[in-house]
């Protein structure tokens, strides 16, 4: 990717935003993780940041991710996440507002009904919310990665299959697909690692339209 | 984070993606720090965690961050480099120290690295490290990012050293919870200056104390002369139609948002340029501050006689943290129009409530639920279990600061207006915190309350550091652990019982006889965390669908591995169902069902 230069030196930003959801345990980390280290393989520079005080006790972990040059906030503006890649229904739901005109959404159709709903009488939101996602010209992807998983021999493996997906995604071909292999590889030991690097191409192949 | 650390023939050329926490560490690494102590605090925890990796560096959990300061004072004494680390409502506890230190100055260099965290993610107050560096009069450096982090850190010694001051580097959530790249180099060792006696200036008796007060003053005035021409102060030319004065991660969300303003940036935040500020303002048409978390620039610049408007803080938030949006929206409302747009297609929606819960297998379940059966008083105290505030536990009454809750039994059992039994409940790092020294004078005064220590045997909240009593350091070796039982007796309690606290008969019998005692009584949990260190996980629980009536009563233990299913029983009942792969076989659920429908799944 060539380095635009503004007027007083500092490179002018450019590049790939992905705004990762989901519930504490399910993931969202690992696949930030995997994101931001496939694109420093790729020469890019990349930002993510997370608040996870509260992520291994069933909260709300959001991540963003921004890959590319000259990256300035570690943050994502409103509107302008190219990608959102939801591990969970509800929460997709719940950041909509992140996502970019033309931009995709990625949604693992699991939902993850906290006790306190019960206890206060709440109800799960139904997934009206995404109706007016096509006249926005916003993409969505929904499947249910985590029955896939299961099939694929691990539940484990819906992290593995949504960043395979992802990874496959046009807007992220500023990073090219042996970046991704070589971070998947990096992750685990030798059996799992062939079995992630296995989920990652499964779901490389996910038919997206 | 603990366990990535860098060790130092790894990686020193090219970048390596650390977050702002790692880079720190790191930072103190190549700075030649020798001695580094902490207490555990989001989202500052990792820094120590991360420092303790380096074999070079003694790196130390201290019982608090006043004992951290102290720690770190007397290993600077001793002439070496130090780094103490906190997060922000730390530094509250380890003030009276930090005022006496910047009143004497240090030997070795010492950095003092606060963890603020804008919008509260997980702290009691939002409060800003900057105006605690104008109240101690010492300099405060704000970093930016993770390689502004490590960089700043050397720095922060350099200014130490220079001025004879302790030094606070002041990072924030986004920081120490972002990862961004950041180029490592070797570690320079520093040469030991040794201890060298000097009373006049270490003994704060007031006869010294009051020549040091001339010290202080003087230096603040060599250091605000340094704030002018110290590089740590960036001024980046653009448009000047609108200047933006900045720091920390607001820096980076004005050069996002609007990288056509000219910004000057604040790596040295205290004591502000006042006449480097005072030209910027004058070259720019529109001058804006934008800062977290209180409008510290913004006074300052005021008191420094800046009398240009100034667009500041009130444009952008009340209260909380910043981001990009908030940033973008403000300065449109102050007239400004960023070239960048805004397109958000949807509106944000509320969503789901999902406040973090007490995980599968949690050791305090049981104490709350029972304490919510006797509905005694529950004075609170901060970590894990602070989280049974909530429903369906909602089982504490207050909670105010690390080691209140005993003070608090202490004191509302004094004013004799409670109808019913005081009890207060404390984790065993919060009680080793600050416990110890309000549970003598409940000893002291012979208070008649329940004191209950919930002993996991770890710093559960922040993610299972260490502690004295339990057993084993920072770096992992083992140690000798304080026994509770003990200690308890040793300050002066007379009635003192360890109990099974998954045993929810044993928890209420146990509470009813204390409760009877005159004077304090103490009673000691001895359920590990079912998380950490180790993850405990024995034969589950399994809903017999054929007993469970549907009454629900085992909803409200508050248990992530339950949840109710759209299955019925033959009333019509909608039956609950036990997550295999999450219970971990506490058997709290088992017990308060009234129909034993729930039972062990072999």
């Amino acid at each position: 990717m060539p380095k635009k230069k503004r007027q007083n030196g500092l490179v002018e930003e450019s590049g790939v935003n992905v705004f990762i959801v989901g519930v504490g345990g399910q993931g969202v980390i690992a696949a930030s993780e995997i994101i931001c280290d496939a694109a420093m393989r790729a020469g890019l520079e990349a930002k993510k940041s997370e608040v996870h005080g509260m992520s291994q006790r069933g909260g709300v972990v959001t991540s963003h991710v921004r890959v590319g040059t000259g990256i300035t906030s570690p943050l994502i503006l409103d509107g302008e996440a190219d990608i959102m890649l939801a591990f969970e229904q509800a929460e997709a739901l719940r950041w909509l507002h992140f996502v970019k005109p033309g931009g995709s959404i990625i949604v693992n159709e699991q939902k993850i009904v906290p006790p306190i709903a019960f206890t206060l009488g709440l109800k799960y939101p139904d997934d009206s919310g995404f109706d007016t996602l096509k006249e926005r010209k916003i993409r969505l992807i929904k499947l249910d990665a985590f029955s896939w998983a299961s099939k694929l021999g691990d539940p484990r493996f819906v992290n593995t299959i949504l960043t395979g997906l992802l990874s496959a995604l046009p807007e992220m071909n500023i990073i090219p697909n042996e970046y991704w292999i070589d971070s998947i590889k990096s992750r685990f030991a030798k059996k799992m690692m062939a079995e992630n690097v296995k989920a990652f191409k499964e779901g490389q192949k996910y038919k997206t339209s | 984070m603990a366990g990535k650390a860098l060790k130092k023939d790894q990686k020193i050329e090219g970048r390596v993606l650390l977050n702002g926490n790692e880079a720190i560490a790191r930072g103190a690494y190549e700075a030649g720090v020798v001695v580094a102590a902490s207490y555990p605090g989001t989202p500052g925890t990792e820094i120590l965690a991360n420092v303790a990796q380096y074999e070079e560096i003694r790196a130390d959990w201290a019982s608090n961050e006043k004992t951290a300061m102290e720690i770190g004072i007397g290993a600077a004494m001793g002439g070496v480099r130090v780094m103490v680390s906190m997060k922000q409502q730390g530094i509250n506890v380890a003030l009276d120290p930090l005022i006496n230190w910047s009143h004497t100055g240090t030997n070795g260099g010492f950095v003092l690295a606060i963890a603020d965290d804008p919008g509260q993610h997980s702290s009691q107050t939002e409060d800003d490290s900057r105006m605690i560096a104008k109240f101690a009069r010492v300099p405060c450096l704000d970093v930016y990012d993770s390689q502004s982090a490590k960089d700043y850190v050397g720095r922060a010694f350099e200014i130490s050293e220079r001025f004879d001051t302790p030094v606070i580097l002041r990072t924030y959530t986004r920081v120490a919870h972002a990862k961004s790249p950041v180029d490592l180099y070797p570690r320079v060792e520093q040469e030991a200056k040794g201890f060298i006696r000097n009373p006049p200036k270490w003994v704060v008796v007031p006869g010294n104390a009051v020549k040091r007060e001339t010290v202080v003053i003087d230096r603040l005035n060599e250091l605000k002369a340094y704030a002018e021409e110290t590089d740590l102060n960036v001024i980046e030319w653009a448009s000047k139609d609108v200047g933006i004065v900045t720091s920390g991660a607001a820096y980076q969300y004005v050069k996002y948002v609007m990288p056509e303003a000219s910004t000057f940036r604040l790596g040295f935040s205290f004591p502000i340029p006042a006449e480097r500020l005072r030209e910027f303002a004058s070259k720019v048409n529109k001058l804006v501050v934008i800062e977290e978390t209180r409008p510290f620039f913004e006074e300052e610049m005021k008191i420094a006689g800046i009398t240009k408007e100034i667009i500041g803080r009130s444009f952008f938030v009340k209260q909380g943290e910043l981001n990009p949006y908030l940033v973008h929206q403000g300065l449109v409302k102050a007239g400004i129009k960023p070239k960048r747009p805004v397109s958000v297609v949807a509106e944000p929606q509320p969503g789901l409530l999902r406040p973090p819960l007490m995980c599968a297998g949690c050791p305090h379940r049981g104490i709350y639920y029972v304490i919510k059966k006797l509905d005694y008083h529950s004075l609170g105290d901060i970590g894990c279990y602070t989280l049974s505030v909530l429903p369906p536990l909602a089982s504490m009454h207050t909670a105010i600061c690390m080691g209140a809750s005993i003070g608090n039994a202490v004191g509302l059992a004094k004013a004799g207006t409670s109808d019913r039994p005081v009890i207060a409940t404390i984790g065993d790092s919060t009680f080793l915190h600050s416990g110890i020294t309000p549970l003598l004078d409940a000893v002291y005064n012979q208070s008649d309350i329940v004191l209950i220590i919930m002993d996991n045997r770890a710093t559960a909240m922040t993610g299972g550091q260490g502690h004295a009593a339990c057993g084993r350091t920072a770096k992992g070796t083992e140690s000798v652990a304080v026994d509770f039982e003990d200690l308890v007796r040793g300050l002066g309690v007379k009635w003192v019982r360890k109990i099974d606290n998954y045993n929810m008969k044993r928890i209420r019998a146990a509470i009813e006889e204390a409760v009877e005692f005159k004077g304090p009584a103490v009673i000691i949990n001895t359920r590990p965390c079912a998380l950490m260190p180790k993850k405990i996980s024995t034969t589950p629980y399994i809903v017999n669908e054929e007993k469970c009536v549907g009454c629900h009563t085992c909803m409200d233990v508050g248990c992530p591995a339950i949840s109710v299913t759209e299955r019925l029983t033959k009333k019509g009942k909608e039956i609950v169902n036990i997550d295999q792969m999450v219970c971990t076989g506490c058997s709290i659920c088992a017990q308060v069902c009234p129909s034993k429908a729930i039972q062990l799944s072999e």
